[in-house]
């Protein structure tokens, strides 16, 4: 068996971590309580894939390979309270007492060093039921306190401790126009310079595309995290559905790394997902597998605001689910490739790679995303990305130009120094970017 | 009583947080200068009961804060319903906050020079000469000289005065060669480029790249192209009505 333990830290990981769950537990079947739904012998989806995110107890009932850390007792306490709270053991739910105050270095070194051995340990714990654990999949944000600063010292201590295990990560970048608090870009420079190297390939979303494609396509007025993290589990499940479903072209955790990530510092790629609409437009769209993958190269379907036509693409993989036939996939494909806008990086091998998943996505009850009998989620390593390092960085340095806030971090015991540090390598990442896309054999343009 | 989702604004941020009614108002305050960066004396909290209306009241005025008072009261006091929003005002002029917003937006952020990024270990320049990639292979700079030498031999037949045609998929254009040669803005001097000015406003620019200016036309009647692109012979102005007369 192959499994893969999901590891949520801090409150949007957390609830993230919610949605994502109840999702799976509903597209394999399993209610609140871990149980088979009614009518079903075994869980959907065939037994080799479910078990890599679930495990079976002696009693029929089915639990989550799943972790949840926070340093408050406040989302974690929502979970133990909530409709789901008898899918988890209480083991895998950990909360601290206090919370990190939005700063990293509380995560990281104070309020953190507490609490980790005993993470450490169920994580241990965990890994020791499995057969083969492939890796694990994180969900953390990189402007809060406990998701940048305890996010990053359990990446480390993973990496420790598991060697070459896979280690993916959902990561909630910090949105372009407001920030959800002052200290947001340093605790993301500093939580990005920390994991580079620690995780294999990192999926960021950010909460302000998500936001207006809520309100965009799926008319919420003004989106709750709650919408906006029903949306973020279908593009999770989407990515983890070959995974877990049998049958499917089957997809290695490692094999995001392999096919995405030509070099290990560049492994961010970005997300784009079709459909979305809401159950009011729903019959009015025709969602073929033309449309689905061309909306994929729409900005408006992107995780994160940035402009893929004026960048390269070093990797590409497109993830479809549902009644999908593999000539049309193929049509969509080299259309998409012949289209100027998409520009690859001719220096070194680039491919379009193809995963199909026959199971089709599932609506969560009470969402606002209708339902669709196909989806198409695109993973592209594209150097276009690098406008989201460019804006955070520049967001750091108004702050640390003046200092701002810096007091808060040395008062827990951190070194400035590891501002600067963590700075210039992000100034190094943006310089990676670039050193990609250059050496074009391809004329850009005729004219000028 | 359970914790309550809200929204907390101030200039520079906007979240969704959970507050506990049991908390002292003095515990609030510290949250919101995690938050927002604004010290708690210096708070003067706006509360919308409807998140997205303009009316508000003042829950908290810095002019009259008092620490005791805060520790005696709760959040409670403040009667908040789900989803409504605190915004938070700096009172303090002087503020960290406040400089912040005041920045000019032609802040020039830190960029890693050309050498500094050459000295670091582990990069993807590292990478790539060590790889033998992009212009490290060997034979991308054979191509690359040969594309260039294949410009070169196309552009010996042209000098500036010489009238030409450029033919893409929007039709034929005709005008003047105004300058043949390298040009260091547009590819770091890599090609070879034909400026040409064209008859009619179908062209690009004004024979200047930014700043710099090659030659001079009227505005939209230069454009800077690709040798091979570019026919030189015997084609005068058209009449742009010739055709459309043929035509009646």
């Amino acid at each position: 068996m192959r499994e893969v333990i999901s590891v949520n830290v801090g409150q949007a990981g957390c609830q993230i971590g919610n949605a994502c769950w109840e999702l799976y537990s509903q597209e394999h079947g399993i209610r609140p309580d871990g149980y088979l739904q009614e009518g079903l012998d075994k869980p959907k989806g065939g037994e080799e894939g479910f078990s890599t995110f679930f495990s079976e107890t002696g009693s029929g009932k089915y639990v989550p390979r799943a972790l949840y850390v926070d340093l408050e007792p406040n989302v974690i306490d929502e979970v133990r309270n909530g409709i789901y709270s008898d899918l988890f053991h209480p083991e895998q739910l950990i909360a601290g007492k206090e919370d990190a105050a939005n700063n990293y270095a509380r995560g990281h070194y104070t309020i953190g060093r507490d609490i980790i051995d005993d993470v450490m340990d169920r994580i241990r714990r965990m890994a020791d039921q499995c057969d083969g654990l492939q890796g694990f999949l994180f969900t953390h944000s990189l402007g809060g306190g406990t998701g940048s600063g305890f996010g990053s010292l359990l990446l480390e201590q993973l990496s420790l401790d598991f060697g070459k295990k896979s280690k993916l990560e959902f990561a909630v970048y910090p949105a372009p126009q407001v920030s959800t608090s002052v200290v947001e870009p340093y605790n993301t420079v500093l939580t990005t310079h920390t994991t580079l190297e620690h995780a294999d390939c990192t999926f960021m979303v950010d909460n302000e595309a998500i936001y207006d494609m809520c309100r965009r396509n799926l008319d919420i007025s003004r989106p709750s995290f709650s919408s906006l993290n029903n949306l973020i589990a279908q593009v999770v499940s989407s990515v983890t559905a070959s995974l877990r479903f049998d049958g499917s072209l089957n997809v290695d955790l490692n094999e995001f790394q392999t096919n995405l990530v030509p070099y290990p510092r560049i492994h961010f790629p970005l997300v784009s997902y079709a459909p979305v609409f809401s159950k009011n437009r729903a019959n009015h769209e025709s969602n073929t597998v033309a449309e689905i993958t061309a909306s994929c190269f729409e900005p408006g379907n992107q995780m994160v605001k940035c402009d893929p036509r004026l960048g390269k693409y070093m990797a590409n993989c497109l993830l479809y689910r549902g009644d999908v036939v593999t000539r049309d996939v193929q049509n969509a494909v080299s259309l998409a490739k012949s289209k100027k806008s998409v520009q690859l990086v001719d220096w070194c091998p680039t491919g379009f790679k193809i995963g199909i998943c026959y199971e089709p996505p599932t609506a969560i009850v009470g969402s606002e995303l209708a339902s669709a009998n196909r989806a198409v989620c695109m993973l592209s390593n594209t150097t276009a990305i690098a406008e989201a390092w460019n804006r955070i960085d520049k967001k750091f340095d108004l702050m640390y130009s003046k200092r701002a806030f810096v007091h808060w971090y040395v008062g827990e015991g951190m070194e400035e120094g590891e501002f600067s540090e963590a700075r210039e390598d992000l100034a190094a990442l943006e310089r990676d970017y670039v050193e990609v896309g250059t050496d074009s054999m391809q004329v850009e343009e005729e004219e000028y | 009583m359970s914790d309550i989702s809200i929204y907390i604004t101030s200039d520079l941020t906007s979240s969704e947080r959970k507050v506990s009614p049991q908390w002292s108002i003095t515990h609030l305050k510290i949250r919101l200068e995690q938050i927002t960066g604004i010290a708690p004396k210096f708070q003067t909290i706006h509360l919308y009961r409807i998140s997205n209306s303009n009316e508000y009241e003042v829950v908290a005025d810095s002019n009259s804060y008092n620490r005791q008072a805060d520790d005696h009261s709760t959040v409670v006091a403040l009667n908040l319903v789900p989803f409504c929003r605190l915004h938070v005002v700096d009172a303090d002029p002087n503020s960290e906050m406040s400089q912040l917003a005041a920045e000019k937006p032609e802040f020039e952020s830190y960029q890693m020079t050309e050498e500094e990024y050459a000295k670091r270990s582990n990069t993807v320049l590292e990478w790539k000469s060590r790889n033998q990639l992009g212009r490290f292979d060997p034979q991308f700079n054979q191509e690359k000289a040969r594309k260039l030498q294949l410009e070169e031999e196309a552009a010996s037949s042209m000098k500036v005065g010489d009238r030409c045609r450029v033919i893409n998929i929007q039709g034929e254009r005709r005008g003047t060669i105004r300058s043949v040669g390298k040009i260091d803005v547009l590819d770091n001097g890599e090609g070879v480029w034909v400026g040409v000015e064209f008859d009619e406003p179908v062209g690009k620019n004004n024979g200047s790249i930014g700043s710099v200016r090659v030659f001079s036309c009227k505005d939209k009647h230069g454009s800077f192209i690709k040798p091979q692109k570019v026919e030189v012979g015997d084609y005068p102005e058209l009449d742009p009505f010739g055709s459309d007369e043929e035509e009646l």
